[in-house]
């Protein structure tokens, strides 16, 4: 079994096994990242045709994190293409995050940089955060109808602390739609993962991809932060 | 006729004289039309209680929710209440610790099994507590016969997920170690059926079981059989047989399992705004009474006129035999009262014959 294949068939068990033998048969790393991101694009995709489902899918994204954790003191990160920087996390008030994971997953699986804050963060962090880790784009998550309004919260926080010129918002999640967006003014919304991916990379493509970023922070350790 | 006789007859998917009105008023909806905090209405019995009535006598629709999944709070489970961070938390005795932010809804903190071998130590909530009942009795007793109660009973797969193995961590056992989520599903099973069972001992004219995470946004079809409908099946199944009648629930897209729910048993299927009443109608009619499906959304923001197209488009793709007119789901905090009148006053007015 070849590791892209590993990764789209989401196996957990076996695909540290495969990275070592890879590397110890010369594999440059960058190479096995760029499997490990192709096989994440088919899982997308199966995830948008509705072949593959939450579990299929997350058990996929833990392949590839086990993967990326292996390979990631290894990269070289001046051969590696970031498609830009994002910040993502679970509004105040609200535990469900199984949703934005898919999404943040998904968009390192597409060559983001993405820092992922977890759930139930308060606005404020939102606000620090986005001073400190200047991301091109803050995807905000609410599952419930109850803690939806905490992304408008967000949002006006973001212009009170001058910083919403210098960062595109999007949101997503069951309690979200296009029009929630239109009326809190931010600049997109995504029904699900996949689509998150796309929106992220027509907006980039708007901003004009950045610069190489050589730092790339431990993003899996700020997941289970 | 009134409502209770009116709700009946539409769960019997009869014709009534009008369709019924019931609309899921939630925690962050009744703690607003009583003006108290939604931790003081979720850990209160009394006050859930006053919650409740007000906003049936303040909006005149057909049912009660009574919408707690283990029932009333205990005087252990208050006792153990504390507040951390500005939340008010809430251990229950399905091991499962909530929290309860100072505005809006109840929330899983911490799912009740860190592993499955925790699962041999689980214990079955004690039913014999009187404040268990102390709601459900109250509503009985204040409505007298006027209105159709229904009582919740936790459903075992969303609440395997979501309560006892939180989400992430279940989407995954159930590819990687699927002996052990049935197990904890037949626990959950129980824990349903036994309250479910003292619900209609008391009285309670309708179960409900909301089972949001078997969605087929979030499972295929393949899992859904293997997972959620068998034990949907058994509760529906164990509490037909005692008397009882079940509606289930599901928030999201139910169209690939329309005709699976149809078989559980329910006497009647509550679908989200992404199901089409007229196609479900059709595929489904004929078995089970039909639920829904005025959008929250629209009912949150939407004008006048949104609102009662909204509840017009309903009533006419689902006809007026076996159909309750509600909400797509449990209401959005922050719905104004004026709005949710205006959903009421259309379903009477246009569901009438």
């Amino acid at each position: 079994m070849d590791i892209k294949k590993a990764v789209i068939e989401g196996k957990i068990y076996e695909i540290e096994e495969l990275i070592s033998q890879a590397l110890e048969s010369g594999k440059a790393s960058n190479d096995i990242l760029k499997e490990m991101i192709s096989g994440m694009e088919v899982v997308s995709d199966l995830f948008e045709r509705k072949v593959y489902y939450v579990p299929e899918t997350l058990l996929s994204a833990h392949a590839m994190q086990r993967g990326l954790d292996i390979i990631r003191p290894l990269l070289n990160y001046d051969k590696v293409e970031v498609q830009g920087k994002v910040l993502i996390g679970t509004v105040a008030g609200d535990v469900h995050d199984i949703g934005k994971n898919l999404v943040s997953m998904f968009l390192e699986g597409a060559g983001f940089e993405v820092k992922n804050l977890g759930r139930d963060v308060p606005t404020q962090v939102f606000v620090e955060e986005t001073r400190k880790y200047k991301p091109d784009i803050l995807g905000l998550s609410a599952m419930m109808s109850t803690t939806i309004v905490k992304m408008r919260e967000v949002i006006e926080a973001l212009e009170e602390a001058g910083l919403r010129d210098d960062v595109l918002v999007i949101i997503g999640g069951a309690a979200a739609s296009e029009s929630y967006a239109r009326e809190i003014g931010a600049d997109g919304y995504a029904s699900d993962a996949a689509k998150a991916v796309k929106l992220c990379e027509k907006l980039m493509k708007e901003r004009g991809k950045r610069e190489l970023v050589k730092e790339i922070p431990r993003s899996h350790a700020a997941r289970h932060a | 006729m009134n409502s209770l006789k009116r709700f009946r007859e539409a769960m019997q998917r009869g014709t009534p004289d009008r369709v019924p009105v019931a609309p899921m008023v939630n925690v962050p909806h009744a703690s607003r039309v009583l003006g108290v905090k939604p931790w003081e209405y979720v850990t209160e019995n009394k006050l859930y209680v006053k919650g409740q009535l007000k906003a049936w006598r303040l909006y005149g629709y057909d049912w009660i929710f009574n919408h707690q999944p283990i029932q009333g709070i205990t005087r252990e489970e208050r006792r153990a209440m504390r507040v951390e961070n500005g939340f008010v938390v809430l251990p229950t005795e399905l091991g499962t610790t909530l929290k309860i932010p100072l505005e809006g809804g109840p929330a899983v903190k911490e799912p009740a099994l860190k592993s499955y071998d925790e699962l041999d130590k689980l214990e079955m909530p004690d039913l014999d507590k009187p404040e268990r009942w102390e709601p459900l009795k109250a509503l009985l007793e204040k409505t007298k016969g006027e209105v159709y109660i229904c009582s919740k009973v936790p459903a075992p797969f969303h609440y395997a997920a979501e309560w006892m193995r939180g989400m992430e961590n279940f989407m995954l056992d159930m590819i990687t170690q699927p002996i052990e989520v049935h197990r904890l599903l037949e626990f959950m099973t129980e824990v349903a059926i036994e309250i479910g069972k003292r619900q209609i001992d008391l009285g309670t004219h309708g179960i409900m079981m909301e089972d949001p995470s078997a969605a087929a946004q979030v499972i295929s079809p393949v899992h859904y059989r293997e997972f959620a409908y068998p034990y949907e099946k058994k509760v529906c199944s164990a509490l037909r047989k005692y008397g009882g009648e079940v509606i289930i629930h599901i928030c999201g897209d139910t169209t690939p399992i329309l005709e699976d729910l149809a078989k559980t048993g329910a006497s009647c299927l509550s679908v989200d705004e992404s199901v089409d009443l007229r196609d479900a109608k059709r595929r489904v009619g004929k078995r089970v009474a039909l639920f829904g499906n005025v959008s929250v959304d629209t009912i949150y923001r939407g004008t006048r006129a949104e609102i009662e197209g909204n509840v017009e488009k309903c009533i006419t793709s689902a006809g007026s035999e076996g159909y309750i007119v509600s909400s797509s789901c449990g209401l959005h905090a922050g719905t104004p009262i004026e709005n949710l009148k205006v959903m009421v006053n259309a379903g009477k007015k246009m569901g009438a014959r």
